[in-house]
């Protein structure tokens, strides 16, 4: 099954809740606080999930994006924090930025944990493919194209189901239709949270 | 994913960043033997303008794929997309280039790669890079036939081109630059029109140079006689051309035939044997 099933999206404020607990804000800088590395990056993985079942045709859930605002300004810079990819990549996502900072050249995380983002990353794009001109950030589109490279660069290749989502999010951003037969037969040939499926 | 590139171009257009982002798929689907991918890939490209592309972030890729150590499939791959590649913007372009120079020499020639590295050499040589290497020029000699929309012929009839290519000395590469530049699908650029009939008439002169006079007359026959189908002929790939765009094709090539008519006479009517008294040597002769 899907890990997509164990995330509710109303988690989503306590997921933002836990993520502030781990982390210390100073003249925009975020740093993790001592001990708390882990914690953070687990609650940062968690608030992605959870942001990508949301459903982006309504608005983003007032009271999370609140609690995130009061503490995370749009400027903030997170150059300093070990999950700063998806620290960056949330914040691009809450403040519809274009994410011009986001620098996907040193990502290389755990196989286990880039699936579990591109996955997420994924979700996002087809949940908001429905909006009126949403087209997939730039941001989104240059860590599709990092991780396409890797594949060229890489020896063994990153996990399929990567390649998958990569697949999926740019097939959202040529206007293919999420919700069709053909495109879910082919995004079901794989299961996408685990990083030994292969596409058949 | 794409179904039919040719109907999708506008789509297409509008979703250019997506279709950068595909790239390494592209060459990795082609690595394994499957060039399909790359075949829509160009197609949908050369729909596109160039100028919403990522390739700024695929710098880095191009090197690896052009690399000396890069298989065959990946530097095939890589020069068939690199017409479409905005070499100028790269921070390393001089180095990518002498790869991309490099990587063209080990891939067996064919008409597409032929094409594809000609356009590039005079997009490049457009932009007055000093760092094509010299054998590349050899290139023009294969005389791929370009397509109706092609980047390269239109940026390589500018004066600095012209001059470039006159510059080597060599007949024969000069003769192949002019066939593969004039064409019914392009204007020659004003200045480099100017360098044009400049280099005819003082490089082609002579009775030591009928065959080359004979083989562009041949071509701007044809050139000419395509004009004559009309803008509706032109406008299949050109779809913006006014008449008077035509109008200043026409008026070009009829001008250059000219030329090379003059010339021809001018050899006909000497009589035999005074070019090697009254002349002195072909600037071009001993060159090649």
């Amino acid at each position: 099954m899907d890990l997509i099933h164990f995330f509710d999206p109303q988690l989503a404020v306590t997921y933002v809740d836990v993520l502030l607990d781990c982390i210390d804000v100073k003249d925009d800088r975020v740093t993790e606080r001592p001990g708390s590395e882990k914690a953070a990056r687990a609650a940062c993985m968690c608030l992605l999930r959870a942001l990508s079942c949301m459903d982006w045709t309504v608005v983003v859930d007032e009271d999370m994006f609140e609690r995130y605002a009061s503490t995370i300004s749009p400027s903030a810079n997170f150059e300093e924090l070990l999950c700063r990819h998806t620290m960056s990549a949330i914040h691009a996502l809450l403040f519809s930025h274009k994410g011009h900072w986001l620098d996907w050249t040193d990502y290389k995380p755990h196989p286990t944990e880039y699936v579990f983002f591109a996955n997420a990353l994924d979700h996002v794009v087809r949940a908001r493919a429905s909006l009126v001109d949403s087209k997939v950030p730039r941001w989104v589109l240059r860590f599709v194209l990092h991780s396409l490279s890797m594949s060229l660069s890489r020896d063994p290749p990153p996990p399929a189901p990567i390649t998958i989502a990569c697949l999926s999010i740019i097939a959202v951003d040529l206007g293919c239709d999420p919700t069709s037969e053909r495109y879910a037969d082919t995004l079901t040939c794989v299961d996408l949270s685990d990083p030994e499926s292969v596409p058949h | 994913m794409i179904e039919d590139a040719g109907t999708c171009s506008t789509m297409i257009r509008s979703r250019r960043k997506a279709l950068t982002a595909l790239f390494p798929y592209v060459v990795l689907r082609a690595k394994e033997g499957d060039h399909e991918m790359l075949d829509v890939f160009l197609h949908a490209i050369r729909s596109s303008e160039r100028s919403g592309l990522m390739w700024f972030y695929i710098e880095p890729l191009l090197s690896a794929l052009l690399g000396e150590t890069a298989p065959f499939s990946s530097k095939w791959a890589a020069i068939m997309a690199s017409p479409h590649v905005p070499w100028w913007q790269f921070e390393n372009s001089g180095q990518l280039i002498q790869l991309w120079a490099e990587a063209s020499s080990t891939v067996p020639y064919t008409e597409e790669v032929g094409q594809s590295v000609v356009d590039t050499l005079l997009q490049i040589a457009s932009w007055k890079s000093p760092t094509i290497p010299a054998g590349m020029w050899s290139w023009l000699n294969k005389r791929p036939s370009l397509p109706p929309v092609c980047s390269g012929r239109y940026w390589g009839s500018r004066e600095a081109v012209v001059k470039m290519v006159r510059a080597l000395k060599d007949i024969e590469t000069l003769t192949s630059y002019l066939l593969l530049v004039w064409s019914e699908w392009d204007f020659l650029m004003p200045k480099g029109f100017d360098e044009t009939c400049t280099l005819v008439q003082e490089d082609f002169s002579g009775e030591e140079m009928d065959r080359h006079r004979k083989d562009l007359l041949h071509r701007l026959g044809y050139v000419r006689g395509e004009l004559e189908r009309g803008l509706g002929h032109i406008r299949q790939y050109k779809p913006e051309l006014k008449e008077e765009n035509l109008r200043l094709r026409r008026d070009q090539y009829r001008r250059l035939e000219e030329i090379l008519l003059e010339l021809d006479k001018e050899a006909t009517d000497r009589p035999i044997g005074e070019s090697l008294i009254l002349d002195p040597p072909h600037p071009l002769n001993s060159c090649g």
